[in-house]
């Protein structure tokens, strides 16, 4: 395999090179440290690079690997972490100015988890300053600055973990982890072409991880392909005492043995209006081509107030987990000028209505999980629009203010898994993305309707053409 | 003889949360937008103001759309306290 294919090889291509000794754990530090430090920075994907923690756990890989000790799939792949996310003795700053310094003594236990199944960390990855929680209408929203998309540089990644989409779309790393709240792990999925997955809520240990939302924010893997992810999962998933929301059900990924046919797909009514063009176009392409595998019923989201519940739910809770920080001043010292008037408004938020969201939210999850139960997947566009502007605000017509999503919300409220992935290019050969909605702890069902999608196409092993160039 | 409160069932009354009229909402979400003001003491700038006030009247209306959806008195959270502390 040539620099170039290893940059944009899948965990199992880089799992067979380094086992066939084709490269070297090291080697693969090496190439993903240089492409960060000449790709990730120019794209601001990059908060921190982690050159020592990178060559000492490659070193150690290798040496295991020699010795006869293998870890798995993950064993001596490079990674990248999102910057809210702890890793000791290396800065975790949330991507806020206020907390650029900040390490913090207790390590994440995900992070943890990828040491022990062989993974090797070689960056601190860019995101909205606070995970975007505090509000933003800008991709400046971060002290690392906008981080461009790698198919096109005028454009934005999405957040908020926009550092781990562009670094993976880029070849500077196989797969990263993300967190998710109300959508940051899709949205920069199908804005660059990658996959990300949202497992099940408690699948995936918090412990160490920046808090948003205690009742919503999850971590998860993005990476090259549906079964990347799986394998990554398989590595983070079981259950924490340091996080009381953790699931007692054990994970394992089902891998190459998974199904390629025979699925029950369900098409969200009405998720394609308002949406652009290419997205819908691109959709409508995929469900003919998800028909050759599996069965199509148009079905309807229950109807509850998706929007003001989320809304609701973000408010209370952000505002709590950083109240001290609010009240002393901390949001103007944020690179977001939408934010610090905008969060305050939750400082009088009545308690009872944040109940009442949380209310309705039982009954729309049993309402949710009856539909999801009678099918494989549930099925829409990741967003309703490609790639916007690096500049652009979004009152201007963006991600937010267009397209139908409420499969995302419904997903997000419920704590039920949804994976994206890339399902062609719109006009300006920007990625749109498709996303596999299922019923809790079904994640090895909805990757493999992806795998399967994947398996019929090409889209996930282009590449952008500016990120072709050999590293030295 | 009588039948008894539990065997005929009698349904609970329906009680539902008022809604106020656009005057109403833009008055109550003014005085909001004085006692966020009032509690951070005159640091924010007209800009963060206005930011401010738009997110208020967002809220509100949210507020509004969340008491449009009936329930029953024991619908619970979506989060359920664990005697345990360790959840499931």
């Amino acid at each position: 395999m040539t620099g170039m294919d290893l940059a944009f090889a899948t965990i199992p291509e880089l799992g067979a090179a380094l086992r066939a000794g084709k490269v070297s754990a090291v080697e693969l530090a090496q190439l993903c440290l240089a492409r960060l430090e000449r790709d990730g920075r120019r794209l601001n994907a990059v908060v921190t690079l982690t050159p020592e923690i990178a060559l000492r756990e490659a070193a150690l890989a290798d040496a295991e690997l020699r010795n006869g000790l293998d870890r798995g799939p993950l064993h001596g792949i490079p990674y990248g972490m999102k910057d809210i996310v702890a890793v000791a003795g290396v800065p975790t700053s949330w991507g806020a100015a206020p907390f650029r310094d900040q390490v913090l003594a207790q390590e994440a236990t995900v992070t943890k988890k990828l040491r022990g199944a062989g993974a090797v960390l070689v960056t601190k990855l860019a995101t909205v300053e606070l995970a975007g929680g505090m509000g933003y209408k800008n991709p400046a929203a971060a002290f690392t600055g906008p981080t461009a998309n790698p198919w096109d540089e005028g454009c934005w990644t999405s957040g908020s973990s926009s550092g781990p989409g562009a670094a993976i779309a880029a070849g500077a790393v196989p797969f990263a982890i993300g967190s998710d709240t109300s959508g940051s792990i899709l949205f920069p999925a199908a804005f660059t072409g990658v996959a990300g997955l949202r497992a099940t809520y408690g699948r995936v240990s918090r412990h160490g991880a920046m808090t948003l939302c205690w009742t919503l924010d999850r971590l998860g893997p993005m990476a090259r392909t549906a079964e990347d992810c799986g394998l990554v999962l398989d590595a983070i998933a079981g259950h924490d005492p340091a996080d009381h929301a953790s699931l007692r059900e054990p994970y394992r990924y089902g891998g190459r043995a998974r199904r390629k046919r025979g699925f029950r797909f369900g098409v969200i009514e009405g998720c394609c209006e308002g949406i652009e063009p290419e997205v819908q176009e691109n959709f409508e392409a995929t469900l003919d081509l998800l028909r050759q595998i599996g069965t199509l019923d148009s079905v309807e989201l229950p109807d509850f107030p998706y929007g003001p519940m989320i809304s609701t739910i973000v408010a209370a809770e952000a505002y709590a987990a950083f109240d001290d920080f609010i009240a002393a001043g901390g949001l103007a010292q944020l690179s977001s000028p939408l934010s610090a008037g905008h969060r305050l408004a939750a400082s009088i938020l009545p308690a009872h209505d944040y109940i009442r969201a949380q209310r309705i939210r039982h009954i729309l999850a049993s309402a949710f999980t009856g539909l999801a139960a009678g099918y494989d997947a549930l099925l829409a566009p990741s967003l309703g629009v490609v790639a916007t502007g690096l500049h652009d605000d979004f009152e201007l017509g963006l991600p937010r203010a267009l397209g139908r999503r409420p499969l995302n919300l419904a997903g997000v409220l419920t704590g039920s898994p949804t994976i994206s992935v890339i399902n062609g290019f719109g006009a300006k050969g920007l990625p749109t993305g498709i996303q596999f909605a299922g019923a809790p702890l079904s994640e090895n069902v909805i990757l493999d309707a992806a795998s399967a999608l994947e398996d019929m196409t090409d889209w996930a092993s282009r590449r952008p053409p500016n990120f072709l160039a050999q590293c030295a | 003889m009588a039948e008894t409160a539990e065997e005929t069932g009698t349904a609970p009354r329906a009680w539902i949360y008022p809604a106020l009229d656009a005057a109403e909402i833009a008055a109550l979400n003014a005085k909001l937008a004085e006692v966020v003001a009032l509690r951070h003491q005159g640091r924010l700038t007209a800009a963060q103001h206005a930011d401010l006030v738009a997110a208020i009247e967002t809220q509100t209306r949210h507020a509004e759309a969340l008491h449009r959806v009936p329930l029953q008195n024991a619908d619970e959270p979506a989060f359920v306290r664990a005697p345990l502390g360790d959840g499931r």
